[in-house]
């Protein structure tokens, strides 16, 4: 849930659950293949790679909620699995070289690496992942940039595992479900069967972490620095200093690392405020990867080449622009007297002219939304949210079946967003959009933790969101945004037959039929307007000439393991 | 001497207390301002988790009692005293009367419990707010606690980050862009002010006091953008677009001493016109005066007279003004900080206010305040200096 | 001599536009010795004073000019439902269907200054944009004159421990950093309420200190003349001598403050609605379009351009007709 366009502030502080689909962990190649585009066809190792990033929240596991700290955090840390960058319908070993689950899918069993080990040399034993899941999941973990209490929002990963409730209400500090066997042997059972829990544990934030650093410090150069701002983790890259606020994290090659080491020695995550800025800097050639500025696309395609596949970066094809697996949203606040009226809801979807605000703010490069799920996740139905087509005398008629012909006598309503965003020419479209069969919208714009608190407390009318998939499921569509007691169903929308058919549907084991179970519920879902989809996001970055073989993946994660850098560049 | 800059310190106390406390009286009116939620962001808070965590931040008292806790946790000393008793018992200590303002206080606050004799220690103090004191070193006088600890601005609702430090990394910033503006406006402004003086009528006094109308009229976020577009855009291929980047470098040192050539000029321009004109008219007005014509008729040289005479005289003001802009500059330069993404203080009070994290907003508020009060003080003393009424006379009466 | 005396002991904030440079923004020019020189004189009241300074004011080419740029922006401003749409299409709404064809043109016959990257006509967002300066820059500047004739006439007439008080409190509001406060300001104002007016609020609110001082030091002067210690003699009330024996002698510096300060005004909008907390859309002011076109600077420098030079040349007329003003109302200036 994240806009990707422009302004990383508000994207940083996004609660994007993202999935860490960038390769990590114990499959980079064994030999070093010729790439296309390499000059001689061999990979020069070395070089220190420098990306773009905002100020993330978090990059200690426990609380990675975001875009820009997760993307940090992947470098330095690898989960059980991880999904194939270039087919998110894959998965791969990562911290487990092999896993099995019973028959009915209820308790899971992951052998880990033997030879592991976290960047300061401790070994990664399975009792690391029972201590960093409970830590996600207790609500009295301590924050380690702060030193003070402070509850993990992701907790939800877990909600399958055994024993989650009692460890979330605090009759327990340690879910039931989770055992270490031995060293290598890490098992876990759930509370109800989930055939997908593999993709549910490469999610970046489900690593293991060392709990003496965690809990003592970390020593660095003869002082002790707070684990949240030195995390030590299992992944190809580790810490080169402590994180520097506002300014860079520097990451580099992990030598204790159990998989192949990455081409490049490290890279340097500048920390901007905005993506104009680092736009220009990447002009002048201080940067090798970032994001496009605003009305720049054209420019930077005829510039600097654009990706054949979308993901992958190399000298001549750089500017990546392939579909991502999220969702530009508009959220009615059901609770509301005004969006309480599904008839409401249903013109205002319909009266906004969704092609408009591709091609007129995102230079054509984005998608209209005709459904809540995007077009990469299996289960996608064109056109399966009929009142998202763009229909001014449609959404006449039903202002009128609410009872308010031309919007007479209906008050002026607010419409929220996050401010800095480059949201505000979108809401410009829509605002007009809305005149247009009488309805009257003032802006209610605040800094993204204002924003969320709002929409968190009821506090709005109309506001938005991105979503980003956790795992390219359907389920992680529906679940959670529709779900009456799920965290980020910020419309409270609420049908008992949804929850019920949305339990049932978990348990389903044959694909093809839980599929379907998913487009008879988003079936439901959308006729009562909840959400108004608006846009399918679509990747915006370029990479510099010097890199090459760069994945950036459809969940906005960087594979940083087998990028290389051109010598002498 | 001495006494005019004593009562220059003193005039700052009632303006602190002022701005302070109208920066409180509005901050506590802000909407969607509670500040635990924002800090638990989207997690629901039961009442009792809600009410303790406001104690802890003392955010459960009234207005007056929380500006009394941020004024005191100002004061480098703290002066408590320890009743001696053994168990800290709520029962014994005093009902909340009145906040305590300042360390040095009026009402000395007490604290249940023996005499602590070494480090650090947490303590209620005796209106229920918990404060760590003692870890800069403690004297003993009797049962009073005379203790030193650094001032305390609290720390990020956001992150939890200290205010200190936030400040820490962005204040160099300020002071940089400052200092490199204030150059630009020493050089040109004077220059340009003395050319257009000396020169009354020509052609070079046209174009200054035209040029000069024009800067002060120009919005400073337009002429940064066009600058930028200037240098980055038009002239790029001369400049290589380095003037107008980010300050810091992936090593998060200051990059460049080139990166501040545009901001630094976006900051002074108006400033300089300002400048110009001041030394003008300055200029223009001593040069009539009697003392001058007084020294052309003893037969001195133009140039005698001009640098030996007239700009002596004239200098005051543009000093006194130049020094006083400096110290405004201190207070950071939001616009100009915002159009080169310049990370200054400015600019993060400013997302503070947008992103109602107010400990970074009254703590960045309060230490502009001590720095352009530091600079202030500077002005005047050198300019006591300068005066000799106010040199021999010991202060204004 | 005497002026360097005054100058010393005037407050040191008055000459300084503090509030201004410390934000980075003209927001205010400087009461500079210069200015407040008009309140030293101790002319005798001439019926024919007014009548001298707008002859002296007509003969200023520069004021003429500026007075007549200021009368075109306002008509051009207040007529522009008349022609902007009939012949540009309205600046102010977004045609969804066409805005992807229409956006981002270069000047042309039916759009002087091109288009926006939403598809609207720059030179009508222009015209329009006016609007909302003029209204910001008169409006907030007769708050802030009203506020601060009222408590620097209070202050100069009666002085003592009431002057103590105005003066203490203008310290306070001229020390506090000026653009963040009128960002605290509007940051309170719920969003359905804002708009043009809290910017009108947060301007007129803060910028009174400054008059006050001016006019408190201009009464100080005015008082110490023999004609008004007649008044009183004769039991002219206090009101009344503040009125109508004071005021008019005294007025002068603010006058000339006031002209300038309409610029100032018009800029602290501009830096505002730049910031994202003044104007709202679909509202239209020049700071706001600075800030929307800043995307656009490589393929569209004019969305940056023109609203810019709308604002300088605005701007610049005012203060250049406040210098017009302070010349023909400065008696000693003339010689």
């Amino acid at each position: 849930m994240s806009d990707r366009i422009r302004k990383s502030l508000a994207l940083s502080l996004a609660l994007v659950m993202v999935l860490a689909v960038a390769g990590m962990g114990g499959c980079a190649p064994e030999t070093t293949e010729t790439t296309d585009g390499g000059t001689d066809g061999t990979i020069t190792k070395g070089g220190t790679m420098s990306f773009y990033i905002g100020e993330p929240a978090y990059i200690d596991p426990y609380n990675t909620q975001e875009s820009e700290g997760t993307e940090v955090e992947q470098c330095l840390f690898d989960s059980l699995t991880r999904v194939d960058p270039l087919d998110p319908t894959k998965l791969m070993p990562a911290a487990a070289e092999s896993w099995e689950s019973n028959a009915d899918a209820t308790v899971w069993t992951f052998r880990l690496r033997k030879d592991a080990k976290f960047s300061d040399g401790t070994p990664v034993t399975a009792k690391d992942f029972v201590y960093a899941w409970n830590r996600i999941v207790n609500p009295n973990t301590v924050n380690t940039l702060t030193g003070k209490v402070d509850a993990s929002i992701i907790s939800y990963h877990l909600a399958f595992v055994q024993g989650y409730d009692d460890v979330v209400n605090g009759k327990a500090t340690e879910m039931s479900g989770l055992k270490a066997v031995d060293d290598s042997t890490f098992e876990v059972t759930l509370s109800q069967a989930f055939a997908d829990f593999a993709f549910v544990v490469a999610h970046p934030a489900l690593a293991p972490v060392p709990q003496a650093a965690v809990e003592n410090g970390v020593d660095y150069n003869g002082t002790k620095v707070a684990f949240g701002d030195f995390p030590v983790g299992n992944g190809p890259f580790k810490m080169a200093e402590p994180w520097k606020h506002n300014q860079y994290i520097k990451i580099v090659k992990n030598e204790n690392y159990v998989g192949d080491q990455p081409y490049i020695d490290g890279v340097d995550f500048k920390i901007y405020k905005d993506t104009e800025a680092a736009y220009t800097d990447f002009e002048a050639g201080n940067l090798d990867f970032a994001p496009i500025g605003e009305g720049k696309i054209k420019l930077a395609q005829e510039k600097y080449g654009t990706s054949d596949d979308g993901y992958t970066v190399n000298p001549g094809k750089q500017v990546v622009l392939g579909a991502e697996n999220a969702t530009y949203y508009l959220i009615f606040n059901e609770k509301d007297k005004v969006f309480s009226n599904a008839d409401i809801r249903k013109a205002v979807s319909m009266a906004i002219n969704r092609q408009a605000i591709c091609d007129t703010v995102f230079e054509g490069t984005r998608e209209p939304a005709d459904n809540i799920v995007p077009p990469g996740i299996a289960g996608y139905e064109k056109g399966a949210w009929e009142f998202t087509k763009y229909d001014v005398e449609a959404a006449k008629k039903a202002l009128a079946d609410a009872g308010y012909p031309e919007g007479k006598g209906l008050p002026t309503i607010k419409l929220s967003f996050n401010s800095g965003a480059g949201h505000e020419k979108i809401m410009e479209l829509i605002q007009s959009d809305l005149k247009k069969i009488g309805i009257n919208a003032v802006f209610d714009s605040a800094d993204f933790p204002v924003y969320l608190k709002q929409l968190d407390a009821g506090d709005f009318q109309l506001g938005r969101l991105g979503w980003i998939a956790d795992y390219p499921i359907m389920d992680n569509f529906l679940y959670p945004l529709f779900q009456s007691k799920a965290g980020d169903n910020k419309s409270a929308y609420s049908n008992p037959e949804v929850d019920k058919a949305l339990d049932e549907a978990r348990t389903i084991t044959d694909d093809a039929a839980r599929i379907k179970a998913y487009q008879d519920i988003n079936a439901i879902v959308q006729a009562n307007v909840p959400v108004a989809p608006l846009m399918f996001y679509k990747h915006t970055r370029v990479g510099s000439s010097r890199i090459h073989d760069f994945v950036w993946d459809a969940q906005g994660l960087g594979d940083f393991t087998k990028v290389w850098i051109e010598a002498g560049k | 001497m001495f006494q005019y800059i004593v009562r220059r310190i003193l005039q700052f106390i009632p303006v602190f207390l002022g701005v302070t406390l109208l920066l409180f009286l509005t901050a506590n009116f802000l909407p969607g301002a509670d500040p635990i939620q924002l800090k638990m962001g989207e997690k629901a808070i039961d009442p009792a988790t809600k009410a303790r965590l406001l104690k802890d931040l003392g955010l459960d008292r009234p207005w007056y009692a929380q500006y009394g806790d941020y004024l005191s946790s100002l004061s480098p000393i703290h002066i408590e005293y320890y009743d001696g008793s053994t168990a800290t018992d709520d029962s014994k200590q005093p009902k909340d009367t009145f906040p305590q303002t300042g360390k040095v206080a009026l009402v000395i606050p007490r604290v249940s419990g023996p005499f602590p004799e070494d480090g650090a220690i947490n303590v209620t103090n005796s209106w229920g707010k918990v404060v760590t004191r003692g870890a800069s070193g403690r004297w003993r006088l009797g049962n009073l606690a005379i203790e030193f600890d650094p001032p305390d601005l609290g720390t990020s609702i956001y992150n939890g980050r200290r205010v200190t430090d936030i400040l820490g990394e962005t204040y160099p910033y300020t002071v940089r862009l400052a200092i490199c503006a204030i150059i630009v406006e020493i050089i040109v402004g004077i220059g340009a002010g003395v050319i257009s003086a000396t020169k009354k009528g020509s052609f070079l006094d046209v174009l200054v006091t035209l040029s000069t109308s024009i800067l002060v009229a120009l919005p400073v976020f337009w002429l940064g953008i066009m600058l930028q577009y200037a240098f980055g855009i038009w002239l790029k291929d001369l400049t290589g677009a380095r003037f107008y980047l980010p300050p810091t470098g992936a090593s998060g040192e200051f990059a460049s001493w080139v990166y501040l050539i545009l901001p630094a000029i976006t900051l002074a321009a108006v400033s300089t016109a300002y400048a110009a004109r001041i030394m003008r008219s300055q200029l223009l007005e001593v040069i009539g005066q009697d003392y001058i014509r007084t020294a052309y008729a003893k037969g001195l040289s133009r140039r005698k007279v001009l640098w030996g005479h007239a700009m002596k005289n004239a200098m005051i003001p543009v000093v006194t003004f130049i020094g006083l802009d400096f110290g405004a500059m201190l207070s950071g330069a939001i616009l100009t900080e915002t159009v080169y993404n310049w990370p200054g203080v400015g600019y993060t009070i400013y997302r503070a206010i947008v992103g109602r994290d107010f400990p970074i907003v009254y703590g960045g508020v309060t230490v502009i305040l001590f720095a352009v009060m530091f600079v202030n003080l500077l002005v005047d003393v050198s300019y006591a200096f300068l005066d000799p009424r106010i040199r021999f006379g010991g202060g204004e009466q | 001599m005497a002026r360097d005396t005054d100058f010393q002991n005037t407050d040191r904030t008055e000459e300084h536009p503090i509030k201004d440079t410390r934000s980075g923004l003209p927001a205010t020019p400087p009461v500079t010795a210069e200015l407040l020189h008009v309140a030293h004189e101790e002319t005798p009241p001439s019926r024919t004073l007014w009548g001298d300074a707008l002859r002296r004011l007509v003969r200023n080419k520069l004021a003429v000019i500026s007075l007549v740029w200021i009368l075109i922006v306002i008509i051009a401003a207040v007529t522009a439902d008349l022609w902007v749409p009939n012949h540009f299409g309205d600046p102010r709404t977004i045609d969804s269907v066409t805005a992807a064809a229409n956006r981002l043109h270069g000047p042309s016959a039916g759009h002087p200054m091109g288009t926006d990257e939403l598809g609207r006509d720059m030179f009508g967002r222009v015209v329009y944009g006016a609007r909302t300066s003029l209204v910001v820059g008169f409006t907030a500047v007769i708050i802030s004159t009203t506020i601060g004739l009222l408590l620097g006439a209070f202050a100069g007439y009666y002085g003592r421990l009431l002057d103590a008080l105005i003066m203490r409190t203008t310290d306070v509001f001229l020390a506090f950093p000026y653009i963040l406060f009128s960002i605290l300001i509007l940051a309170i104002v719920p969003p359905e309420a804002r708009g043009i007016g809290p910017v009108i609020l947060a301007i007129g609110l803060l910028g009174w200190p400054t008059f006050a001082r001016l006019y408190r030091g201009s009464v100080l002067s005015v008082k110490e003349n023999d004609y008004i210690d007649a008044g009183r003699a004769l039991g002219a009330s206090d009101i009344r001598l503040m009125f109508r024996h004071i005021a008019p002698n005294a007025i002068a510096p603010v006058i000339v403050y006031a002209t300038m300060s309409v610029g100032g005004a018009i800029l602290t909008e501009a830096a505002l609605s730049f910031l994202g907390l003044g104007i709202q859309p679909p509202a239209i002011s020049w700071g706001k379009m600075i800030e929307s076109g800043r995307g656009f600077l490589v393929t569209n420098p004019g969305l940056v351009f023109w609203p810019g030079l709308a604002i300088l040349s605005t701007v610049l007329a005012f203060t250049l007709l406040g210098d017009g003003v302070r010349d023909a109302l400065d008696v000693k200036m003339k010689d």
